[in-house]
């Protein structure tokens, strides 16, 4: 455990940079032109030794190889624009029924938008322990109308009522899918609409939606134990760290490190400053794994269960495979 | 998160990765995490953003000598803390009067968690604020960024010997101001 980690991580967690990534172009495209006429003397000299070992490496020779511009960057390519991470939020199951996890997924850019978090959503989430129950094609867009998200459902009839083998939980918990993944790429907490034409819907999967919906409150409605970092087969090399959030009885969040075997190989508990009416940041701290064999593991968090598991219908868990090198 | 895949030390990338290709990968994986380091660092998130960014252009112009995705993170961190502690010396008068007119945290009903979660960011943030630079810096990379001792005595230049003397009177300061602030039984 260690506490001024989730200290640290919950004091900038709401932390949201601006975008600067043109200001930032702009500034390596001057400084790149004050470079050059800079480094005539030294700067090129050092560049061209650096080229002449590379194209050694490459091609076993070292003539005729242009020393090139190696100073100034080119225009960067812009169809390579970097691509925002979506949050996205699927159904999983855990004992108190199915709760929404989060999964971060690289989607068009440079802003995200709710249209975009929509058609990711509907695509299958990396973890196998998710889904996602709208049919695909559902949603042809989503956007912001004066201070609402309107989401826009291609066919109503097709999704007005519950669907086959949807229990009353799973429907409520869908529509919540929705509301909280087009809210996190707008990154606000606006009520949603569901339209179509423009026009409010009556219901969704059977629930009444012709006034704008309100997210559910996250402990009803998210899992109580759930990984943020790392990602789904993430590769570390001699340690790595986890964080996300929870609430769990006495704020005490176990995690453990399985081999392939599933065998326990660490184990500990992270620590948060609450529970119960919210959810609430964990992070394990560092984690070494460089006396650990390289292979697959997995990486386990669950909510604490003080009856150690005699009564009740035991912790929420959450999963994640990282890869160790 | 998931970011654009970044080969680490040992891998066959750098001879192709370019600096510019470099800059987007590494400010897809890396932007928020550094901004969110310098806010530790600095408290200020628009001087945070600043510093982050200068910090970027100079990974750019060194790409060439760098040509590795784990050295160019290492020099990005380092140039965050470094230049966060110059702009903490260009601020330094304002700020010391600035803390001083700070009106003292009010203590939240527990009942309103929200403005607790506040009232413990800002204490935190407060309290890093008014530990010794070094300590700060240190305290920050071990716990923030989970960095060894080693990492650490390279980062900031320092012996390992001094990275343990400021570790420990760091965050032996650090609880005692935050036990002051925050309500008893939260550390």
């Amino acid at each position: 455990m260690d506490d001024l980690a989730t200290l640290f991580k919950e004091a900038v967690d709401t932390v949201e940079p601006r975008d600067r990534r043109a200001e930032l172009r702009e500034a390596v495209t001057v400084a790149g032109r004050r470079r050059v006429r800079r480094t005539v003397t030294g700067g090129l000299l050092a560049a061209a030794v650096v080229v002449t070992g590379v194209a050694v490496t490459m091609h076993g020779t070292d003539n005729h190889q242009d020393a090139g511009p190696v100073g100034p960057p080119r225009a960067i390519d812009r169809s390579r624009d970097d691509r925002p991470a979506y949050a996205l939020y699927y159904l999983g199951q855990t004992p108190k029924g199915p709760r929404l996890y989060r999964e971060f997924r690289p989607g068009p850019g440079p802003d995200m938008t709710p249209a975009s978090s929509l058609s990711l959503m509907q695509e299958q989430p990396d973890d196998p322990d998710y889904r996602t129950m709208w049919p695909d094609g559902t949603f042809s867009d989503a956007q912001v109308v004066n201070d609402v998200i309107d989401v826009e459902v291609a066919d109503p009839a097709s999704v007005a009522h519950r669907l086959d083998g949807m229990s009353p939980a799973q429907a409520e918990l869908s529509v919540d899918q929705v509301i909280y993944t087009v809210q996190a790429a707008v990154q606000e907490e606006l009520p949603v609409q569901f339209t179509h034409d423009g026009s409010p819907l009556a219901q969704v999967l059977g629930v009444p939606t012709s006034e704008p919906l309100a997210r559910g409150e996250a402990v009803d409605v998210l899992a109580l134990a759930s990984i943020s970092n790392p990602s789904e087969r993430r590769v570390v090399e001699g340690y790595f760290s986890a964080d996300g959030q929870a609430s769990s009885f006495e704020g005490a969040v176990p995690w453990e490190l399985l081999d392939a075997n599933g065998t326990v190989v660490k184990h500990d508990t992270a620590q948060t400053y609450g529970y119960g009416d919210r959810l609430y940041p964990w992070a394990t701290g560092r984690i070494d794994v460089s006396d650990l064999a390289p292979g697959v593991y997995t990486f386990v968090v669950m909510t604490a269960d003080p009856s150690g598991g005699a009564e009740g219908p035991g912790p929420t868990r959450d999963t994640r495979t990282i890869i160790i090198k | 998160m998931t970011a654009p895949t970044l080969i680490s030390s040992s891998g066959q990338l750098e001879v192709d990765l370019d600096a510019d290709t470099a800059l987007e990968q590494l400010y897809a994986a890396h932007w928020r995490g550094l901004v969110r380091l310098a806010v530790l660092l600095l408290r200020d998130q628009g001087a945070a953003e600043e510093v982050t960014q200068d910090a970027f252009v100079a990974m750019h112009g060194h790409w060439w000598s760098l040509r590795d995705p784990d050295k160019a993170l290492a020099y990005l961190r380092r140039t965050v803390v470094n230049r966060s502690r110059s702009a903490l010396r260009h601020r330094g008068v304002v700020e010391r009067y600035a803390a001083r007119q700070r009106p003292a945290l009010n203590v939240a009903d527990p009942a309103d968690a929200p403005t607790l979660v506040r009232d413990r960011r800002s204490a935190v943030l407060d309290a890093l604020r008014a530990l010794p630079t070094r300590q700060r810096e240190v305290l920050v990379l071990r716990h923030y960024l989970d960095m060894s001792e080693v990492e650490i005595a390279e980062t900031l230049g320092i012996s390992r010997g001094s990275v343990k003397a400021h570790a420990s009177r760091g965050s032996a300061a650090l609880r005692a101001l935050l036990s002051d602030r925050l309500h008893e039984g939260e550390l």
